[in-house]
């Protein structure tokens, strides 16, 4: 978006700094797809992963 | 000078929020705010110079007051003259984006929970739930589930359905607040997979909807939960206790402040820091070529926002490099000898040997890294190779 020739920035800085602008970025909420939990030495233990058991 | 159906909106403390109709969400200062109500009362350049000098004091010719306009407001989708720019990418940090519960059905699935979110009863009910969440964790801390008589197969089909309450919180928190929002859908963020709702409109409103908005995906998981402890308490039965159990670290784990997970937009709004990670990653680039690339060295400065800023997203980056560390752990046997499976899988095709006992679901998985992997790599040698073709050019 800048623009280093625009000759109005050159001369009145000020003024153009007055005006701000910033695109906001997209908002997604995201939910971890879900937890899967294995049993491993013989149902003794339990690991835990945050991720798709795929 | 604007295309009509942008729309302008109070935010936190003198700023703005503008709306475009391809669906960017700007934020304006005060100043900025003032000019796009001229220019949307004054579509004609001359009388918008004059309108602009008179309330702002100065004298521009209508030139340079053109020139002030795109020079701040060009390549955002909002002037006239910006019709020919390049269709905006939407959900750049998500992958493989797959929606599959459009805005309307989202909408009539999250009815239920509308209710809940209205600011006293959203107050009262989280504070209620954290005291139910204590009190369970306390007093059934002795009762740990004998993994011996877990039902697996229950467990995930009570842990599962986590994610989807989940986001239909989101949306219900949306619909309560009068805010418009998205779809649902799946996709990969980074490599981890997960559900998202697109709740991008929520920019539009008040700083105390949106945290509401944030909270509500948690809050609907441990409403869930607590059915489920209740469950637990008549029939006894450790599957319940346990899917609470994982439901709550669930919960704990998105309400870290990193990776875009729901503390970490929480976090952002608390702080009045929007766009929060693309400035911490701009301040670790900044301070890295300060560092380690004299050439490009510029003057930096130390000031305390600078500097939480990049122990935020050094941090962030730490996260992620251990999580992702974690997950690849997981298949890493898999993923390395993966070319390996794919020419075995490519040969018994050819010899029509293939058939769907060889296929298995984790290939799937393991197919998807690569994919994301590829695909980064590709975009980084592109940016790389654009930039050396500039220089080449300049010099």
């Amino acid at each position: 978006m800048e623009n280093e020739k625009v000759k109005v920035a050159d001369y009145n800085a000020e003024l153009v700094e007055l005006f701000e602008v910033e695109e906001l970025e997209e908002r997604m909420e995201f939910a971890t797809w879900g937890l899967s939990a294995k049993a491993s030495n013989k149902d003794t233990e339990v690991q835990l992963f945050l991720a798709l058991p795929v | 000078m604007l295309i009509e159906g942008i729309s302008l909106s109070a935010s936190h403390k003198n700023q703005w929020v503008l709306y475009t109709p391809d669906g960017r969400h700007l934020l304006l200062n005060q100043a900025s705010a003032a000019l796009i109500r001229l220019l949307q009362e004054n579509q004609d350049l001359e009388n918008a110079t004059t309108a602009f000098n008179q309330q702002f004091k100065v004298n521009l010719s209508t030139a340079d007051f053109n020139q002030l306009i795109q020079h701040k407001l060009a390549g955002y989708g909002i002037l006239t003259t910006d019709a020919n720019l390049p269709k905006r990418k939407t959900s750049p940090y998500l992958s493989l984006k797959i929606p599959f519960f459009s805005p309307a059905i989202a909408g009539i699935l999250s009815s239920p929970f509308r209710p809940l979110f209205k600011p006293t009863v959203f107050r009262a009910l989280f504070g209620l739930l954290m005291v139910v969440m204590i009190g369970g964790l306390v007093y059934y801390s002795q009762a740990a589930p004998t993994w011996a008589n877990i039902n697996w197969l229950l467990v995930a089909c009570l842990v599962y359905p986590a994610a989807l309450i989940h986001e239909l919180g989101h949306i219900a928190a949306c619909r309560a607040a009068g805010i418009s929002h998205g779809s649902i859908g799946f996709g990969f963020y980074l490599i981890f997979p997960v559900l998202y709702a697109d709740v991008s409109h929520v920019w539009q409103a008040s700083k105390k909807q949106r945290i509401i908005v944030n909270l509500a995906g948690v809050t609907n998981e441990l409403l869930y939960a607590t059915c489920l402890l209740a469950i637990y308490y008549f029939t006894t039965s450790p599957s319940f206790l346990l899917a609470f159990y994982l439901i709550l670290l669930k919960v704990l784990f998105e309400l870290n402040p990193f990776a875009r997970m729901d503390g970490y937009w929480l976090f952002s709004d608390i702080t009045n820091t929007p766009n929060l990670l693309a400035k911490a990653n701009g301040r670790i680039k900044e301070v890295f070529t300060y560092l380690f690339v004299p050439s490009k060295r510029n003057h930096i400065s130390f000031n305390r926002t600078e500097n939480w800023l990049l122990l935020y997203g050094t941090m962030n980056v730490l996260f992620i490099l251990v999580y992702a560390g974690i997950m690849l752990n997981r298949e890493a046997d898999l993923i390395v000898n993966f070319p390996k499976i794919v020419i075995d899988l490519l040969l018994k095709t050819v010899q029509l040997e293939v058939t769907f006992d060889v296929l298995k679901k984790e290939y799937l998985f393991v197919f998807i890294f690569y994919w994301l992997v590829g695909s980064f790599l590709y975009k980084l040698i592109k940016k790389l190779y654009l930039a050396s073709f500039k220089l080449s050019r300049t010099t």
